[in-house]
């Protein structure tokens, strides 16, 4: 039973989270048709209308999904009730004013409808990542200021917070207060596109890297309430937070390469960029030895799996899939097709799943009922779908990316033919994209059942199971190397379009091999790091071991 | 500076950090085992190094966005037909181009870079004929007015113009007027130059690789070769006269004589001798490089060598911190 009235206050922000997840794959599925077939929908459902969508809905569903976890974990961490209760239910009604208003206001894209005040677009702009309109940018604010509003006043005095609040706490206000540079019309593209990164590129770093570290840091610390746990935690989100935020904000340059911006920063992105997968290495290196200090089993075993998904995506999809493109050399090759994707998919996962993991670990807190067989077995199954269709998905996408900067760029190919070019890995997007959804439904089905039918089975007790490769620690710093190796060899097959060997001579199977070894390969490692952690976890094989 | 300058910077930045970052680790061997976790001041250096990047990105922001010595042209001040390209990037929003295409490789990856398509096309007035071509096609079923597309038109001379390190990739293709080639075939040529870049260019593309689906690549060689062969010099003259699928026709403007040139162009363009008097005409393809765009630049203060140095520094300096901290968590643990 959950201890304060004021955290069931999270159950209609995780709703409509569970509700833009499903508006997010259905656009996303839509996106799948028209690659496959680019005349079925057109004129009917624009192109850019359905990625409008499909980006919005992630972004809003991760908002929502955060709010729900800070409100239903604020009242635990302070002790008592939620402060400003009626604000937080002006807040839910003002998050679907929001959704509502600006999804309505989308599909006026498609005759260019707009309004325009103050030199400001108010009803939508053709913005990537934000392309809500200023009026709905503004009330989004206000939502963000009432928010924290109820969370400051909520929290005891900041001289008790762990560290692991801080980091969330001035992760979510970066996030916040950066979403204002993004969302100005400037009317030079450069400066558009930088400030446009300061909002998108900040929101990855101070989200992921601050503020979910945090929250899943505070996570450790309420399921293990050991003085010693909250030294740990301390000490690892500290590193965590200064290297993350120094890398990030220099590495922020990865993206100023290319847009109109000064030759500088391809040294100084370039090198942070670079440098970006040593806080990343360090969280998994972490968590190896967290999870070995454990003397306890984690009872919510849909949670464990999905942070366990966050760690992995966050290893594998942010950082070393981010290192194959993000050399000034390999970028200058890959930039602007589908090789950004793969990165973007795989990186968007480890946020989705920081979610869904915070959801399944309130819920059955909320609902005050077990966590039973059918419970934990769907919500298994959901994490393997999603994560197993994502990497599928991701993975088309670079193999038809490398196999575009062929077409595209070198032989400057009429776009057809790059369609065409790219035609089969868009089976295998759709393919991995009806994963996710199955995955999806199992995901929703397993939480709808928890939350509205009794559910009267004995708490989940995992089976005993045989120690071997796929559910212990062991070799984890080895297959992270290895992890490390193919990304590099994946940086080799971008960079070599530029050699000899392939401009004038034509051997494309060296870019093709390259790519396909490191890009297939960094899939095999994570579905292999995935299963190493999460069963060891879940059968309890480390606490044996000590 | 020769070529691979960035390669220099880049991996002597690398290097130089992580020995930095070793002699320290090294250096500090001794006092870290004595001390205990509290002693050793990271805290502070912690939060330091964070403010000092903030401050580092606050600096250059105002030379990111052009308020400096001005790197890209003014928005403004580049307009067609009356529109300017601040209204070009109106139209452009409202309208969610980037929902589809990229802009400076940015955006959805449905539809090919404007930039690139800008620099392919070449003149405002091809960029003006594809829109005309495509919009309102089932590539872009929108219905717009003359004045947005004018404004459009604009905006693409402007992404056209931008300065982005030579992104996109293209091959450095110039065109060298061979030795011993007769005054009248440099005039056919430059008639054929002339009529192409009117008429043919904003569908087959200014370098002739094709921007519109279904159009030829006259930069290959094999192509030419087979339709010389197939239908000769005289059929490839009957199809601009009378026009083919898509293409119209183009006997009642162009004379014979013109259609003739034109089409010694278009095969000057693979590099081939044409069969009409191109001679001594080549295509150098001059390989694919961001390098040139250093020397560009470096005429600007902050883009300048000297600055390049001072940038390295900077570099170092945050590169051995972050190579140092990794090294003392995983020794500290």
């Amino acid at each position: 039973m959950a201890k304060f009235r004021s955290q069931y206050l999270a159950l209609p922000f995780a709703l409509v989270a569970v509700v833009l997840f499903f508006v997010q794959l259905i656009a996303g599925g839509l996106l799948a048709v028209y690659y496959i077939s680019p005349d079925t929908l057109s004129g009917i459902v624009n192109f850019n209308l359905l990625r409008t969508y499909h980006l919005n809905a992630l972004l809003f569903w991760l908002f929502s999904a955060t709010f729900a976890a800070v409100i239903y974990a604020v009242p635990v961490l302070s002790g008592r009730e939620l402060w400003g209760q009626g604000l937080v239910k002006l807040l839910a009604l003002a998050l679907i004013v929001f959704v509502v208003g600006a999804f309505a206001s989308f599909p006026l894209m498609q005759k260019g409808e707009n309004v325009w005040a103050f030199g400001q677009p108010l009803l939508y702009e053709g913005k990537e990542y934000v392309e809500a309109g200023r009026i709905w940018d503004v009330l989004l604010f206000i939502g963000f200021i009432i928010f924290s509003l109820v969370v400051l006043k909520s929290l005891p005095p900041p001289r008790e917070w762990p560290l692991a609040l801080w980091a969330l706490v001035m992760g979510a206000a970066v996030a916040f207060f950066l979403y204002i540079p993004g969302n100005i019309f400037f009317k030079s593209i450069p400066a558009s596109e930088y400030f446009r990164w300061w909002t998108v590129h900040y929101w990855v770093e101070g989200a992921l890297e601050v503020a979910f570290a945090g929250a899943f840091g505070l996570i450790l610390m309420l399921v293990i309430p050991v003085p010693e746990v909250r030294k740990v935690v301390d000490k690892y989100i500290f590193y965590d937070v200064v290297l993350a935020a120094v890398s990030g904000i220099l590495g922020q340059g990865h993206h100023y390469f290319w847009i109109g911006t000064p030759t500088f920063w391809i040294l100084i992105g370039g090198v942070f960029s670079v440098l970006e997968i040593v806080p990343l290495t360090l969280m998994a290196l972490e968590a190896v030895k967290i999870a070995k200090k454990g003397k306890a089993r984690f009872a919510n075993v849909p949670s464990l799996y999905y942070m366990v998904g966050i760690l992995v995506f966050g290893l594998i999809g942010v950082a070393l899939l981010g290192l194959v493109q993000t050399w000034p050399w390999t970028n200058w090759w890959e930039h602007g097709t589908w090789v950004t994707p793969l990165h973007g998919h795989e990186g968007m996962m480890a946020f989705a799943m920081g979610a869904i993991s915070l959801l399944y670990f309130a819920l059955p807190d909320l609902t005050n009922k077990p966590i039973d067989r059918t419970f934990v077995s769907w919500g298994k199954k959901a994490f393997w779908l999603m994560f197993i269709g994502q990497i599928i998905l991701a993975t088309s996408f670079g193999l038809g990316g490398v196999r575009q900067i062929y077409y595209y760029w070198i032989q400057g190919a009429p776009w057809s033919t790059i369609m065409e070019a790219r035609f089969p890995f868009a089976v295998g997007i759709a393919f991995g994209g009806g994963l996710v959804f199955i995955g999806y439904l199992y995901m929703a089905a397993s939480m709808l059942r928890h939350l509205l039918f009794p559910v009267s089975g004995e708490p989940y007790e995992p089976p005993k199971v045989e120690r071997n490769f796929l559910n212990t620690l062991d070799g984890i710093p080895f297959l992270v190397g290895i992890a490390v190796f193919l990304a590099l060899v994946g940086a080799a097959g971008l960079w070599s379009f530029s050699s000899t060997a392939v401009l004038v001579h034509g051997n494309l199977w060296i870019p093709y091999a390259l790519s396909a070894i490191s890009y297939i390969g960094l899939a095999v490692v994570a579905v292999l790091l995935a299963s190493k952690f999460a069963r060891t976890l879940e059968y309890g094989h480390h606490i044996e071991a000590v | 500076m020769g070529s691979f300058i960035y390669l220099k910077f880049f991996v002597s930045a690398m290097v130089t950090s992580l020995l930095l970052a070793l002699v320290l680790f090294l250096y500090n061997a001794r006092r870290r085992a004595s001390a205990k976790a509290e002693e050793i001041p990271y805290r502070k250096l912690g939060k330091f190094m964070i403010i000092a990047s903030i401050i580092f990105v606050l600096a250059v922001t105002p030379l990111s966005v052009d308020m400096a010595d001005k790197r890209n042209p003014s928005p403004e001040e580049i307009t067609y037909n009356g529109a300017t390209a601040v209204e070009g990037f109106r139209v452009a929003i409202d309208y969610n181009c980037m929902g589809c295409h990229t802009i400076v490789g940015n955006g959805a990856y449905y539809a090919p870079d404007l930039n690139y398509i800008a620099r392919r096309a070449g003149t405002a007035e091809n960029i003006r004929a594809l829109l005309e071509t495509f919009v309102g096609s089932k590539y872009m079923p929108f219905n717009m007015t003359e004045r947005q597309l004018d404004a459009l038109t604009a905006w693409m001379l402007y992404l056209r113009d931008l300065n982005t390190n030579n992104w996109p990739p293209m091959p450095r293709v110039e065109i060298v007027e061979g030795a011993g080639t007769g005054a009248a075939v440099n005039e056919t040529l430059q008639l054929g130059r002339q009529i192409y870049e009117t008429n043919c260019a904003s569908c087959h593309g200014a370098d002739g690789r094709g921007v519109v689906p279904g159009t030829p690549d006259f930069t290959d060689p094999a192509w030419w070769d087979s339709m010389l062969a197939t239908e000769g010099f005289e059929g490839l003259a009957a199809v601009v006269k009378n026009g083919k699928g898509a293409m119209p026709a183009f006997g009642n403007r162009l004379s014979d004589e013109e259609i003739n040139a034109v089409l010694a162009y278009a095969q000057s363009l693979s590099g081939q001798t044409a069969q009409q008097p191109a001679e001594g005409k080549r295509l150098v393809f001059g390989g694919y490089s961001f390098e040139p765009s250093f020397e560009a630049n470096k005429d600007r203060w902050y883009e300048s060598m000297g600055a390049w140095y001072v940038y390295w520094v900077i570099t170092v300096f945050f590169g051995t911190f972050l190579i140092y901290s990794f090294m003392y968590w995983y020794a500290r643990g």
